[in-house]
């Protein structure tokens, strides 16, 4: 199920939220579990046995780490097992076709490929298991003795699709402690209608232009049509998933967790290692702390932190997908990472502030092409044709009529990337309690109102065949 | 400070309720409906519940799609939606253009040149075997071209006008290209399009008709040899469904009436029953009103009429036909009308058996391009 849709806002969350409340505190752990189950057994009834599977087995690996305290080769023996098995549930499920394939060109043979749908949220919840079995094992956490809660952290349905990925220690007091309130309530609200308003409105339509433009052939592409075309995939891409990151931690507090931040105006950034700290903030922090840390970071001289920033870079940009054009991607941000932390941030310090923000967005703006063409060399072309090293025009009628009649779409996209609009109505609460009480309910109300008739209008299939 | 900031946000957590409850609420108090006219479709009704179907997966992707098609409102949200698009400044949606003066027209998206070629090969094969037999073909450009001035600034259509000069120029010198082209051109000031339905009005009809009148060789009638009845005027045709554009005006629907009463029986093959009328007025109070022009398409229809010169007449056709083919019975004794689309016996015996004199072949650019039953031309 996805939060974006009726039955999820008309049907799913209503019934959850009345059956939670009105269950005694110590039931509503297990009311939230069987919820959470419900949801990521809508449409994949299957594949719920490999995240039980994956409760269960760290769930017992906390216990047992936790009971052979004292004896560090069972302690090291379990946490090295439980590494393996998430590590290659993941690989399995998500890998294993462009692991096969890659040996398959290598070595020139013929190995076939089953394809496996991939499992819903794996990315996610693998990385939530993993990171708890390993700070019970540094021994930052105590581990989770009732089955019923650790199960509410792993498959906890508000972050399970698309994160944030939640770090136990984040959460492993509000499991068991948390506090519902009707203020709590209201700020999620707020955060779920602001989050499937980006979603619904901004993502989905702006994603219309890029598919548009994707569709058309290269050799028909003007200049300025690609670029308005990335542009497009660029808002696209950030509005979807911060949105959907917005409604996750608005559900949350709804039910009385408070999940951090994953995304905080990235677009603003005046250098891309500045993007990376706004960008997906819950992923990154996940490799920062499992990953670079673990391996060194920055303590042990520059040969190995770019070692090991290459090898956190690979691995995030290996994340996002099985292809290489992913790992490509990541890396492309590695090199830009480590010449801004050799030379161009000390650079950039003293140059007027408009020319940090034009090269960061340039550097994500062609990034997401890497990251979009799965087919490197037709992202390379497409890149090309921005850069005007092909014979296409500057711009054509197309570009004309995508540009006029998105025009309106796009200044949202733009003003709605800054935090204009949450300053403009901190100042608005501030000064008017007319803007507070009336003003405010009354946006998101019509934003709610909105969302519906949109979502409404995804099931309008007139039937085409009008018999011409 | 608190405690205020704490109410402001109890009413948004309030909003969010109380609207998800009343639609709830409605969902439940307002009974199910079977059809949407606009969609012409069947909506989803409350899947039954059984393992079975669970475990199949179907109850789930049945009672999604059964939400979402008996929402409630939902003509009304969908209505909503088509507003928010017009503000943001849309122009096009699902393949239709909104156009000045109220205009929607249906994109032209250019054939692949094998497909075209394949296209033409078919029709000259079919000229090649009916070599004894005069042919005349018509293709009607759409509104899209016609009207382009209409259209939104610098609209991303392709050029209908080429590939129609293109279809001439491939054509077999057996076969008369009929164009129609310019005609249109001149007259597209005047009501020849539908504003809402991807159909010629009557009045279009009437043109070509003049035009074919010229190129068989008869004089045609003119224009005050007929009663113009306007039969309908709330006609919101097939362009307004599909494009989901709100706050339009209807079309008016026109019966070119002959003064002097002429004598039909239309004989429905399939449907296997006889009219004495080329309208079924019934129609005019159902939601596609195009279809009061001998009650729609059909595989194969026979039009005797009481015009004794013994010519008969086939026509292959898209709909466009129907509403041209009222000009033609008072020219012909016999007028045959097969849709590829839906017939399905041998056409070359079909041609022999029944002496045909003319076959004319009339394709609107759209359907011509974007329907393959043309290939079953050929054999």
């Amino acid at each position: 199920m996805v939060f974006s849709s009726l039955i999820f806002i008309f049907v799913f969350l209503p019934l959850v939220l009345l059956v939670y409340y009105i269950s005694p505190r110590e039931m509503r752990n297990l009311v939230f579990f069987i919820a959470s189950l419900i949801f990521y057994a809508w449409g994949e009834p299957v594949y719920i046995l490999i995240m039980l599977f994956s409760t269960v087995f760290d769930y017992l690996n906390g216990l047992l780490i936790d009971k052979y305290r004292e004896n560090s080769h069972i302690t090291k023996l379990v946490l090295i097992n439980s590494i393996v098995i998430n590590l290659g549930i993941l690989c399995f499920f998500k890998y294993y076709g462009f692991i096969v394939n890659n040996i398959n060109s290598l070595f020139d043979i013929n190995i076939k490929v089953i394809k496996l749908p991939l499992p819903l949220g794996i990315s996610f919840y693998t990385f939530q298991t993993l990171s708890y079995t390993i700070d019970v094992y540094l021994d930052k956490v105590k581990p989770q003795k009732n089955i019923i809660s650790f199960g509410t952290y792993v498959t906890m349905f508000p972050q399970l699709v698309a994160g944030p990925i939640v770090r136990y220690s984040d959460v492993a007091w509000e499991i068991d402690n948390r506090i519902e309130s009707s203020k709590l309530f209201g700020e999620g609200a707020e955060l779920f209608i602001i989050g499937l308003s980006k979603k619904v409105v901004l993502a989905n339509n702006i994603g219309i232009l890029w598919n548009t433009i994707k569709a058309i052939p290269t050799s028909e592409l003007s200049i300025l049509s690609t670029w308005l075309g990335i542009i497009a995939f660029t808002f696209q891409i950030y509005f979807d998933f911060s949105g959907y990151s917005d409604m996750a931690i608005g559900l949350g507090k709804m039910f009385g967790f408070k999940l951090m931040k994953n995304f905080d105006y990235p677009y603003i950034s005046k250098s891309v290692t500045e993007f990376w700290r706004r960008w997906h903030i819950s992923l990154g922090s996940w490799f920062r702390e499992y990953v670079y840390i673990p391996l060194g970071g920055n303590r042990e001289g520059r040969t190995k932190q770019y070692r090991n920033l290459f090898i956190v870079w690979f691995l995030t940009g290996l994340w996002h997908g099985a292809n290489w054009n992913f790992i490509l991607w990541g890396l492309y941000y590695c090199i830009f990472l480590i010449i801004e932390k050799t030379f161009l941030q000390k650079w950039l310090k003293d140059k007027p502030i408009f020319i940090s923000h034009i090269y960061t967005l340039l550097v994500i703006i062609v990034g997401w092409v890497l990251f979009e063409f799965e087919d490197i060399s037709k992202g390379l072309i497409f890149i090309k044709i921005m850069f005007g090293f092909g014979s296409n025009p500057l711009y054509d009628s197309r570009t004309i009529y995508y540009l006029y009649t998105n025009a309106i779409l796009l200044a949202l996209l733009g003003i709605c990337s800054t935090p204009f609009v949450g300053k403009a109505i901190k100042k608005l609460k501030g000064r008017f309690k007319i803007g507070e009480y009336v003003v405010i309910p009354i946006i998101l109300a019509v934003l709610l109102f909105i969302c519906t008739a949109y979502l409404v209008d995804e099931s309008y299939n007139p039937f085409l065949y009008f018999r011409f | 400070m608190n405690k205020t900031n704490n109410s402001h946000k109890n009413i948004i957590g309030s909003i969010l309720l109380i609207y998800i409850g009343l639609i709830m609420l409605f969902n439940i108090i307002i009974s199910d409906k079977d059809f949407s006219d606009m969609e012409n479709r069947r909506l989803e009704q409350l899947p039954k519940f059984s393992f079975e179907n669970i475990f199949k997966g179907q109850f789930i992707s049945n009672f999604e799609k059964y939400i979402s098609d008996q929402f409630p409102f939902r003509d009304f949200f969908i209505g909503v939606k088509s507003y928010c698009e017009r503000i943001s400044g849309k122009k096009e949606n699902n393949g239709v253009f909104l156009g000045e003066d109220g205009y929607l027209m249906e994109k032209f998206n250019k054939p692949h040149d094998k497909d075209f070629k394949n296209r033409i090969d078919v029709i000259n094969s079919f000229a090649e075997n009916t070599a004894n037999i005069n042919k005349y073909f018509i293709l009607v450009p759409n509104s899209v071209k016609i009207l382009e001035d209409k259209l939104p600034y610098s609209a991303p259509v392709d050029d209908e006008y080429f590939y129609m000069n293109k279809v001439k120029n491939g054509l077999d010198k057996n076969i008369k290209f009929v164009d129609v082209y310019d005609i249109f051109w001149d007259k597209k000031d005047e009501y020849i399009y539908y504003k809402t339905d991807h159909h010629w009005t009557t009045k279009g009809a009437f043109y070509a008709y003049e035009k074919l009148a010229k190129s068989m060789g008869f004089y045609p009638h003119e224009e005050d040899y007929f009663n113009i009845e306007n039969v309908a005027d709330n006609f919101y045709g097939s362009l307004y469904s599909k494009g989901g554009f709100r706050n339009i005006d209807s079309d008016d629907i026109k019966l070119y009436i002959p003064k002097k009463s002429e004598n039909y029986t239309v004989k429905y093959y399939e449907e296997n029953n006889t009219s004495d009328s080329l309208y079924n007025m019934d129609n005019l109070n159902k939601k596609d009103k195009y279809t009061v022009f001998l009650n729609g398409n059909h595989p194969l229809l026979k039009i005797n009429t009481n015009i004794h010169n013994g010519k008969k007449l086939l026509i292959i056709k898209d709909s466009y036909a129907n509403s041209l083919v009222p000009f033609l019975t008072g020219h012909f004794n016999e007028i045959y009308m097969i849709d590829l689309r839906y017939f399905e016996e041998d056409l070359s015996k079909f041609i022999k058996n029944n002496d045909i004199d003319d076959i004319l072949i009339l394709y609107n650019v759209k359907s011509f391009f974007e329907d393959d039953s043309i290939k079953k031309i050929s054999w």
